[in-house]
């Protein structure tokens, strides 16, 4: 029985937490895009700009597990929380004043971290917020507001980059985690009263992870994670340069619509897909997204015209939506009662980061010894295999709940 | 309930420390990279430039044996800026890309710039080399400017650049007169 009063305090938590994933989605924004442009305009060499991205990378990766592990073991997790958020804000911070080599590789290396914590952590906060029954549908929202905040962020933050300077944006970015902060003291809820937790509190002694690796089902969803990266992160990557090259000087505008376009697709779909997997069930859901992988790849090797290749993207929109949502659902699924929610969502987090790093290193290097339509294809096949991988290993974890 | 509490804390805390780190001085940030790029990108020295003592230096332990004044040459401000990172723009004064490396022959003439064009935030750039003498450096009131006498699109379609591969270098319309 809900009180009026809960219900209230239930609805500003969910709109706390709908507006702290648009504004970190906003500020992660910053470090992903603007970073290698602002170095450049300091007289980095692409060197020692390649050196710093690769240290964010590895160290997000490293952080993955362990991020994961902390945010299932903490007893404050809002605490945490809000301690990843300052780091990221600070990071940004950092770079704006200090563009040295030191001070930059530690802000990338601290903001890797922060986000190893941030993601598993807005999950478990979903989770604990409104239950397993409506967490597709809370994904959903999640996934719709990071995409929101991201798009508007990349924005705000590309006309402050333009019209101020790029500093300004890593500036801007600092102070995009104020509201942040702000938004997570409202989205933090407390731990529902009367309804089982089924992430268990970090009291009872949660089970050895051995046990979620011993899963097949966590093992197959594994799988299934690394292939859906290992086929579709490296196709902008190949793609772009030829369509810069048709474009010529409107090169900026063609990539920003493929940029845009999923961003859109996604903010608009992603609750669906959260309200579908609850009555529906997970695999129609994870096929018809991973089945979308293949489907883009081979559009992206048969059609060269840039402006007709925008529509393709709205590809990109259907399986982010989808990945978005059920990683996290999927993964609460299959740790339902074992205190390791965080953990698996670090261990899925790791899968996916290999497989982006594999595909951008195999697809380039297919590309340069046999050119692009091979790379795509190579992406394709590797789209079809990830989507029979669903086909075969994943079952459906949707829990047999009453309605 | 320690949570709110917690939370103002960090903000505050983040507040604080953003005032701080923002405020410190920017132009001295930028002093250390921008000697070694002037040494770098300096067409044809004879002798290595001497950067004027910068506010950034470091204090060393041991001062170092003084360079005798003949052994330096002084640049009078403005005289030199630096080329790694600067825009590049195309014959109708649009931002095409920005100037990454420069690409010399073994006895130190440059012969090339390497630019990055196109694409959106990073994403879909190409490398492209331009020759060395098409770039045209100019100076205004904005400061300094690097001008390419081409369309935009020529530029921007020219063969990619790849490192170890042999170099395709865009020939580009040479500046008038000395």
């Amino acid at each position: 029985m809900t009180t009026p009063s809960r219900v209230a305090v239930r609805r500003r938590a969910e709109h706390g937490l709908d507006l702290l994933n648009g504004f970190i989605a906003a500020v992660q924004t910053g470090f992903g895009a603007f970073v290698p442009v602002y170095l450049s305009g300091l007289a980095w060499t692409q060197v020692q700009i390649g050196l710093v991205l690769s240290a964010q990378t590895l160290a997000s990766m490293a952080f993955q597990i362990p991020g994961g592990a902390l945010v299932d073991a903490t007893h404050r997790r809002r605490s945490l929380l809000a301690a990843a958020v300052a780091a990221t804000g600070l990071s940004a911070a950092i770079l704006a004043a200090l563009p040295f080599r030191l001070p930059v590789l530690l802000a990338l290396v601290m903001q890797a971290a922060a986000g190893a914590v941030l993601g598993p952590g807005i999950a478990a906060l979903s989770l604990s917020l409104v239950g397993q029954r409506r967490l597709g549908e809370r994904l959903g929202r999640n996934a719709r507001y990071a995409s929101i905040g991201s798009a508007l962020g990349a924005a705000v933050m590309g006309g402050c980059a333009t019209v101020l300077s790029e500093r300004a944006v890593f500036i801007l970015a600092a102070l995009l985690a104020l509201p942040a902060l702000w938004a997570l003291r409202h989205g933090a809820a407390r731990r529902r009263q009367g309804e089982q937790d089924v992430v268990a509190p970090p009291t009872e002694p949660a089970v050895s992870p051995l046990v979620l690796l011993r899963d097949r089902r966590v093992l197959a969803f594994v799988a299934c994670v690394l292939m859906f990266h290992l086929s579709s992160a490296a196709i902008l990557a190949v793609a772009a340069p030829e369509l810069t090259r048709v474009s010529g000087t409107r090169a900026g505008l063609v990539i920003a619509a493929f940029i845009i376009v999923p961003q859109i697709v996604v903010a608009w779909l992603s609750p669906l897909v959260g309200r579908l997997a609850e009555r529906i069930g997970r695999r129609p859901l994870l096929l018809v997204g991973w089945a979308s992988l293949p489907a883009r790849a081979i559009l992206f090797a048969v059609v060269g015209n840039p402006v007709a290749l925008v529509p393709v993207q709205v590809l990109e929109g259907v399986a982010s939506a989808a990945f978005g949502v059920l990683l996290p659902l999927v993964a609460a699924d299959l740790t339902r009662g074992t205190g390791r929610y965080n953990l698996c969502m670090g261990i899925l987090g790791l899968a996916g980061a290999t497989g982006a790093a594999l595909s951008t290193t195999l697809a380039g290097t297919v590309a340069e010894f046999w050119g692009r339509t091979a790379s795509f294809g190579v992406l394709a096949t590797l789209g079809l295999a990830a989507t029979l991988l669903v086909l075969a290993a994943m079952p459906e974890t949707r829990p047999a709940a009453a309605a | 309930m320690t949570g709110p509490a917690r939370t103002r804390g960090w903000s505050s805390g983040l507040a604080v420390m953003l005032a701080a780190i923002v405020a410190a001085p920017a132009p001295a940030a930028a002093g250390p990279p921008a000697a070694a790029a002037q040494a770098q990108a300096a067409p044809v020295q004879a002798a290595p430039v001497q950067a004027a003592p910068v506010q950034a230096a470091p204090v060393q332990a041991a001062p170092p044996p003084a360079t005798a004044p003949e052994d330096l040459i002084s640049l009078p401000a403005g005289a030199g800026f630096t080329v790694l990172g600067r825009t590049l723009e195309d014959k109708t004064g649009q931002d095409i890309g920005r100037l990454v490396d420069i690409l010399a022959n073994p006895a130190g003439q440059p012969l090339a710039a390497v630019v990055d064009v196109g694409g959106f935030l990073g994403v879909g750039t190409r490398r492209i080399a331009v020759e060395w003498a098409g770039l045209h450096f100019t100076a205004d009131a904005a400061g300094p400017h690097i001008v390419v006498e081409l369309d935009g699109d020529a530029i921007i379609a020219a063969p990619e650049y790849h490192n170890d591969q042999p170099a395709q270098i865009l020939r580009a319309p040479h500046a008038a007169g000395p």
